[in-house]
This record gives C-alpha cells, structure tokens and sequence, in this order.
C-alpha cells in the first residue's frame, strides 16, 4: 500500500511538473487570456479533482483502522513504552519500580493467530509499530500517557517482527526495541 | 496596472515606509545569516543518518534537530511576518516600532534557544510534546526546558504583538467584511480589497489563533510544574501542540502564496484582482484550517473517532481552494503572458508548483488508511520539507530578491539566475526524493541512527548528503547575491 | 457465627469498604491480599459451573446465561461491608447506561448461603422479579473453581466475623473473562465501558484510572456516546478568544477610521 500512495503521487506530480512545463513554456508565443475559456477549465478541473477526492474517501474512509466490533483475540499482549525500551508481557504488565525485573523484550505468538496488543506508557509518548520480517511497517499504534491503544494484529507471516519506537521520546528513542517471534 | 517598482514605491507613497522597510532589511538580514547556519544543522543531521559523524553522541543530535526544526519554522514564520508587513504598507498602516519589538523577541528567544539546544543538550523535538520536556531522563538540565519555555512564551508575546498590530492596521481601513472581501459575493466591486488583505486577515486569525493556543498549553504545563495536584490529559496537550504547530506553518504558506499573488502580476503583465472565487476560496480556508490539525492524531486511538473523520475530510477539502483557486488563477495569470522570467519570478513560478507537489503529498498522508504505515516514518518530513523549501521558501526569497533589487537598483545578472535556480530546483527535489523513497520504505523519522530493520534509510540519508551540497551552493549565491543588495538598500 | 444481614449507610460502608480494601494492601505481600489483576486474568478461560438460582431451578453458567454475555459479582448475604452499597452502586450505574442484551450474576460464595437467602438480598435490591439479574449460590468446589478463574477471593476474619473479599464485576463473554472492573463503587462510565466489551464491542482505547484535571471528551452513559468534556472547552478557547478579538479589533478600527 505505500507503493499504490507512492505511485499515486509521482503521477499527480509529474502531472503537475508537466502542466507548469506547458504553462511555463506557453510564455515564448504571447496571447491574451480567454477567460470564459479558463473559467471553463477551471470547472472542469474543480469538478475531477472534487470527483477523485470523493472517489478516494469513498474507497478509504470505510478502511479506518478503528474497528467497532471484533472478535475476541486469542492472545492479549500488554506492550509497555519506557524511556528507552518496550515491554511486551502477558498477563501483567511492569510498572515504573518493577521494571528491570519484570519488563521482557520479547514475547512469542503462534502463525496466524489474533493478537491484541495494549499498548500504553509510563512515561511519555511512544509510537508502537510493528516491522516484519520484509522489512515493512505492518502496524501502529501511539503509545499515549494515561491511556492504552487496542491494536489487533494478524500475523500471517511467521518470522521475527521488530517493535520499534515510532514517535520521539529523547535520546535512545532510536534503540528502543521490541521483538515478537511468529512461530 | 503593477509594474515592478509599484511594490515599493506606489503612487502616493509616503515617507513612513522608510523606516518599516529599514526594519525589514535587518529581518531580511538576520534570515540571511540564520538560513544557512541551520541548514547546516540539517546537513549534520543527514550525515549523522548516513552513517558518518559516529562519534557524535545521539543527545547532541537531537538537540540539533530541535534547533533545526523550532529555528526553520521560526525563521520562515517571521520572514513571512517581516515581509508581507512591507507588501502590505502598500495599502495599511503597520507600526514599524512593533516590528522592532517582534525583532527583540525573537533575537531574544533564538539566543535562550540556542542555549537550550546547544549547550543545553535540549533534545525534544520542535513540537515538544507533553510530558517529554519533562523527562530528561538525564539528558538536559531542568534550566534547558525552563529556556525552552521562556523563549516561547517572549516570541509568543513579541509574534501576538505584531501579528494584533498588522491586522489592526487591516482593521483601520477596512470593516471586518469588507477585509474578507464578503461584499464580493453579493457582486459588488468596490472598495477594492487587493488579495493580499484578504489573504493576510485570514492569516492573522489563523495566527493569533494559533498562538493562544500555544498560551493555553504553556498555562495547563504551568499549573501542572508549580500547582499541587494538577494533573494533565495528554490527549489534550498533543491537540492543543498540533493546532498551534500546524497554525503557524500553515499560515507561512499563506504568507508566501500572499505574496505570489501581489508581486506575480508586475511580471506578468496582468493583474490579479479579488473576485468570488477568491473570496470564497480563502473564507473556506479560514473555517478549514481551524481542522485540519486532526491529521496528526490518527494514530491515537483514544481521539474519538468523528474527529479523526473530521481530520480526513477537512484535510482533502481545503486542497480544493488552493488548486482550483489560488494554483490554476497562476497559471492562467502566467499562461502566454509577456512573463519577464527573472529570479523572483521564476522562483515564484517553481514555489506554487512546489506548493501543489507537497500538497498531494500532504493529503495522501492525511487518508488516515494510508497514514497507518506513513504516520512518523520519513514521508512526513518529506511532505513539510516540500511545502516548506520548494514552496513557501522559494514564495518568500523570491519576493525578497524583487525587494531589494527593486530598493538596491542592481540589475540580475541571468547566469547567476539559472545557477540558483538550477542548483536549487536539482538539489532541492533530489533531497526531497530520498525522503519519499525512506518513507515509502517504512524508515522511522527523528531517528539518529538507523538500525538494522531499516538500514536502507542510511542509504537515504548518504545520497541526500550530494543533493544538499548542491542546494547549498545554490542558496549561497542567492544569499550573496541578496545579501550584497540589502547591504546596498540600507545606504541608499 | 451468623449475623443477620443489615442495612449501612451507603457513605458510610462505603468508607468501610475504602479502608478494608486500603488496609488489605496496607498488610502483607500475599498475592491474595491485593486487588485481583484484570491482566493476569485477561482471556482466561471461566468454568461454566452448575447454579441454584432464587426460584430453585438448577442450570449451568450459560444456560443461564442463554447465550447472553455476562456481568459476575461475588457477595454473600451476610456481608456488613461492601456488598449491599456495591450492589446498589452497580444497579444504580445500570440503570443510568445504554442498555445492551447480558445477564447481570449476583453468586454467593459463602457455603452457609441458600437461595432462599439470595432471594431476601435479591427483594432487598428490588431485583427479584427482573429478567436480567439473576441471584443464585453454587456448590462450594465450584464457585471456587469460578472465583480462582475471575480473581476472587475470600478470607474469613475472626475477629469481625466476617470474610474479607474485594468488591468486582467480572464481564465474560464466550466463556472468557473479558474485562475486570475493580472497586466497591461501580461508576455508569466504567460499567458503560465493561458492558460495551462484553457484548462484542471493540473498544479501541480506554483512559488508565488516575486523576486528569480536563479530558477531551468523556463517555456519556446514557447514551454510549462520547461527549465533550471540559477540556474541549479549553480546545475551542483559541478560536473563541481569536473570534472576539478580531470582532473587538475591527469594530476599534471603525471607530479610528470614523475619527480620520
């Protein structure tokens, strides 16, 4: 899916490019603007750019990653965000005065089954995100003082997924990790 | 009809604007002098990315990346602010005492910052989300963010101050409808409001909204550090940091596309004048970009989630004023026109076509299906660094070159032209390009270095390291070339 | 030692209940003595245990249940603590929610418990004649076996001659505990979060417990909806405050341009 967005945008731009090539070049021949003619194509213009907007909420508005209903998930992972690493448990979660002893940074999960990580902060904010195995952003929540994001995940792909921080939170924000083994 | 010099010197012109365009020359100055030296920053960052400068700890490059990015959003905001205050003497009164106070303010708060940041080591990021300036974890000492915070709070007062003034100055000559040009949607012509007053009563609403927004935070951060028991939503401290930081860069775009519109038409030969379409394009703006600041909160699954929908569609809409109105009204002004194709209109041309290329980019990341894998990875810098050096920057030192040949009386010398503009245009995309392409790779932004998972953003980084040296070269000459005409400004 | 069951002020068995729960955490390092730990628990499977309910009838959890999902407590009749304030906090918070389809279970842990006892709590409460709300008692193995799977726990105190017990609504749905919400006093907002859970909902992202001087928005029980809070006012002071300003700021100007 970012290839389709970044296929998308090398095409309006090289759309755009060549359009302000045409106008820019138009400059060498002069003649006097038809305005009932622009004012036609700007219409026209007004009317597919409003179409391909619509077009666009129509295919993604119905794609939000904030499902109402879902089915219960057959593992709960509690992913902790801490200056600088992630905790991902089952069953409890650490707290600021336990963390050395009871924080893990890896967790197992089986192929195929539904995930659900909780993923809150001690504290301040963090990005949880999910890498697989081809090296591609399969997930993310943020990871917000005071609350905890729901995120469900499949993980079709069996393989080492890397958790890593996706919003900055100081100095090691680039070494915080996390590690969910797909067996 | 406009002709170069009528920017400066209209018909009528009095002596008050040779103090307010005195003012303005040490505006331009000192953005001369700050440009590259954060620029610079941002090389050191792309370097420390590509693998080089390992021996630099990641605290100081955090810290350059603070400066980096609360210096270019600064800068470029008071370089919009010092410049269309003299477009607008055209037509207002500005004070050019407050100007100087604004200048004070910010000379003020760069130097807390630069303490902060440079000895400091105050690692938070431009935006310095809640609770992070609190949480050094060891890296900073509590007087950086106390610096921090001081340095918002006396630009904020010195921004408030000048941005209440120019509107006020708006307000002394035009009623509050006539200003946003409303009497144009019932068919009426007269008075005649230029763009650049409609464009600009937007901007300042959008401004001072922007700042207040910014007080309500520094006085809920406030209560929290000295009142016992005061406790804040972090929720509502990251809506209230992105309405501010979204205003503020969003209005330096206006900034710049003001200008496009007010100095365009002396080199195309034809005017641009207010009509409906205008009017009804920068009304609609207003009401939109009071929204559009949702876009940065779809990852927080606790924002409810009509505002998240409310983000997405606030977002594609106001794309639609800006290309039908403000983009195509360019190229239709420019389109077989006598266009004189010098550096400031060539740099005005390229700056709207940068403008509608970040633009695309802009609302692709703002689908928030597509803001999943885009959200904080190398996309959105590459998105703002679009709008911000191949658009509102290019918007903004184009119409600076016009001032101060127009003040300076040196003629361009066209080889120098096609330099900048080539080094420029080449190396500016080329950079933004190695931001796309990490961002479609999934590369993390703010990231010091790049771990394994994402190596390829090293990669990245090196090539961009080539583009910037060129866009360097290209922006020294501009700012020699500018520097040596402002230089000259002041003495004539 | 029996006691017959009677009535407290809600305030003031509340307070009891506050420092019994308190002064529970206050004592020793058992595991069993703090609260019981909705993370440990998440997902686990509920044994799906034989009851007696008021009227007699025998059934098992779900049949009970029949299919609905399901709100557990723990109480038992003689209890001069928290159970009858908790029960009346609870009924009170479900009265005020958007109503989904579930049962709420109100079982005895206390061996010495009939259902003739669950059915003078039940008329206590004024639920003994209500569909949704079912009292009943259990074999002692098996509500053990029902209260280790949820996190409850009882001890009995000699000295007061009671049991000491923490005060939860348990929301199992397909057989797995879902949710736990702890607490003597249930609050229509939370119960609103417990019940959207249990009845299949997907609640994307709850707020922790903790004092937060403004939120955003906050659930409106009524209706299940989020509503403003008055942090949003506090989101909506920069165009108000810009809104005014401007208006003040032009009408100035008319008065100086009308002075000129």
């Amino acid at each position: 899916m970012p290839i389709t967005a970044f296929v998308v945008f090398v095409i309006s731009s090289a759309i755009i490019l060549l359009v302000f090539g045409v106008v820019a070049r138009s400059t060498n021949a002069h003649r006097d603007v038809n305005y009932a003619r622009a004012n036609r194509l700007r219409l026209l213009f007004f009317v597919s750019l409003g179409a391909i907007l619509l077009i666009f909420l129509a295919l993604t508005l119905p794609d939000l990653p904030y499902p109402v209903e879902a089915s219960a998930p057959e593992r709960i992972v509690l992913a902790t965000g801490k200056q600088y690493a992630w905790s991902l448990t089952e069953g409890t979660s650490p707290t600021l005065d336990n963390w050395d002893t009871a924080f893990s940074p890896t967790i197992n999960v089986p192929t195929g089954a539904v995930v659900e990580f909780r993923v809150t902060t001690l504290d301040v904010n963090h990005g949880f995100s999910l890498y697989g195995p081809d090296r591609h952003l399969k997930a993310q929540t943020q990871a917000m003082p005071g609350y905890v994001n729901r995120l469900r995940v499949v993980f079709d792909q069996p393989g080492t997924y890397t958790v890593l921080c996706l919003e900055f939170c100081g100095m090691a924000h680039h070494r915080m990790r996390g590690v969910v083994e797909v067996r | 009809m406009a002709t170069v010099a009528s920017t400066i010197t209209a018909p009528g012109a009095d002596v008050h604007r040779t103090p307010l365009i005195r003012v303005t020359l040490v505006w331009v100055l000192t953005a001369l002098v700050l440009f590259p030296v954060l620029a610079i920053l941002g090389l050191l960052m792309r370097a420390q990315q590509g693998g080089y400068l390992q021996s630099t700890p990641p605290e100081v490059f955090y810290a350059i990346m603070t400066l980096h990015g609360l210096g270019m959003v600064g800068l470029w905001f008071v370089a919009g602010m010092a410049v269309i205050s003299v477009l607008l003497a055209n037509y207002v009164k500005p004070t050019t005492a407050v100007s100087w106070i604004a200048y004070g303010a910010t000379l003020a708060g760069v130097v807390l910052l630069l303490a902060a940041t440079l000895i400091g080591r105050l690692g938070v990021g431009w935006y310095f989300l809640y609770p992070l300036p609190f949480h050094s974890g060891g890296t900073w000492p509590p007087w950086a963010t106390a610096s921090l915070f001081a340095a918002l709070a006396i630009m904020g007062v010195g921004w408030t101050v000048w941005s209440a003034d120019l509107l006020f100055a708006i307000a002394r000559r035009y009623r509050l409808s006539h200003a946003l040009g409303w009497h144009y949607l019932s068919g009426a012509t007269t008075p005649d409001v230029p763009p650049i007053i409609i464009i600009s009563t937007v901007s300042f609403i959008g401004v001072l909204a922007g700042l207040v927004a910014a007080v309500v935070i520094l006085v809920l951060v406030a209560l929290e550090q000295f009142g016992s028991g005061f406790t804040n939503d972090a929720l509502l401290i990251k809506n209230l940091t992105f309405y501010f930081g979204h205003m503020v860069v969003n209005i330096t775009m206006y900034f710049g596309v003001a200008m496009v519109y007010e100095v365009l038409p002396a080199y195309t030969g034809r005017p641009w004048k207010t009509n409906t379409l205008v009017v009804l394009a920068w009304n609609l703006v207003l009401f939109l970009v009071m929204f559009a600041y949702l876009h940065h909160l779809y990852m927080d699954f606790a924002q409810p989630r009509w505002l998240q929908v409310t983000g997405q569609l606030s977002s594609y809409l106001i794309s639609v004023p800006a290309a039908v109105v403000t983009i195509f009204s360019t190229l239709v002004l420019i389109y077989g026109s006598t266009m004189r194709w010098r550096l400031p209109s060539v740099m005005l041309f390229l700056g709207v076509m940068g403008w509608a290329i970040g633009g695309v980019a802009a609302v692709i990341d703002s689908t928030v299906a597509v803001n999943t894998r885009f959200h904080n990875t190398l996309w959105v810098p590459a998105h703002f660094h679009t709008y911000f050096v191949m658009g509102v920057m290019l918007m903004i030192l184009g119409t600076v070159f016009h001032l101060v040949t127009d003040l300076s009386k040196v003629p361009e010398r066209s080889a120098l032209t096609k330099t900048i503009v080539g080094t420029v245009g080449l190396g500016g995309y080329g950079f933004l390009l190695m931001f796309y392409l990490a961002g479609v790779a999934s590369v993390p932004r703010r990231y010091a270095v790049y771990p394994a998972e994402v190596a390829v953003g090293t990669t990245f980084a090196k090539v961009s390291l080539i583009f910037i040296a060129v866009l360097l070269v290209g922006a020294l000459v501009y700012i020699w070339e500018t520097g040596r005409r402002c230089l000259k400004a002041f003495s004539s | 030692m029996p006691q017959s069951l009677f009535i407290v002020k809600r305030m003031a068995a509340l307070l009891v209940a506050a420092c019994a729960i308190t002064s529970l955490r206050a004592q020793s390092a058992d595991p069993r003595d703090a609260p019981p730990n909705e993370e440990r628990l998440l997902n686990t499977t509920v044994p799906d245990i034989p009851l007696t309910t008021v009227s007699g009838a025998r059934a098992t959890l779900s049949q009970i249940a029949h299919g609905r999902p399901l709100l557990l407590a723990f109480v038992f009749t003689r209890c001069s603590g928290v159970c009858s304030p908790f029960l009346t906090s609870w009924r009170s918070a479900d009265r005020a929610i958007a109503h989904g389809r579930y049962l709420r279970l109100a079982l005895s842990f206390d061996p010495r418990d009939t259902s003739t006892d669950m059915f003078t709590l039940a008329r206590h409460h004024a639920l003994d004649d209500n569909d949704d709300w079912t009292f009943a008692v259990g074999d002692p193995s098996d509500v053990r076996r029902l209260a280790d799977a949820t996190g409850f726990w009882w001890a009995w105190d000699e000295t007061r001659q009671q049991f000491d017990h923490p005060a939860m609504l348990a929301g199992i749905r397909d057989g797995r505990l879902v949710r736990l919400l702890v607490g003597g006093s249930i609050t229509s907002a939370r119960l609103d979060e417990l019940v959207r859970e249990v009845s299949g909902e997907f609640v994307r992202s709850y707020p922790l417990p903790g004092r937060v001087s403004f939120r955003c928005v906050r659930y409106d029980p009524a209706t299940g909806r989020t509503t403003l809070d008055w942090g949003f006012a506090l989101l909506l002071i920069p165009i108000a405050a810009t809104g005014i300003g401007t208006l003040v700021m032009f009408a100035a100007g008319a008065r100086v341009r009308g002075k000129e």
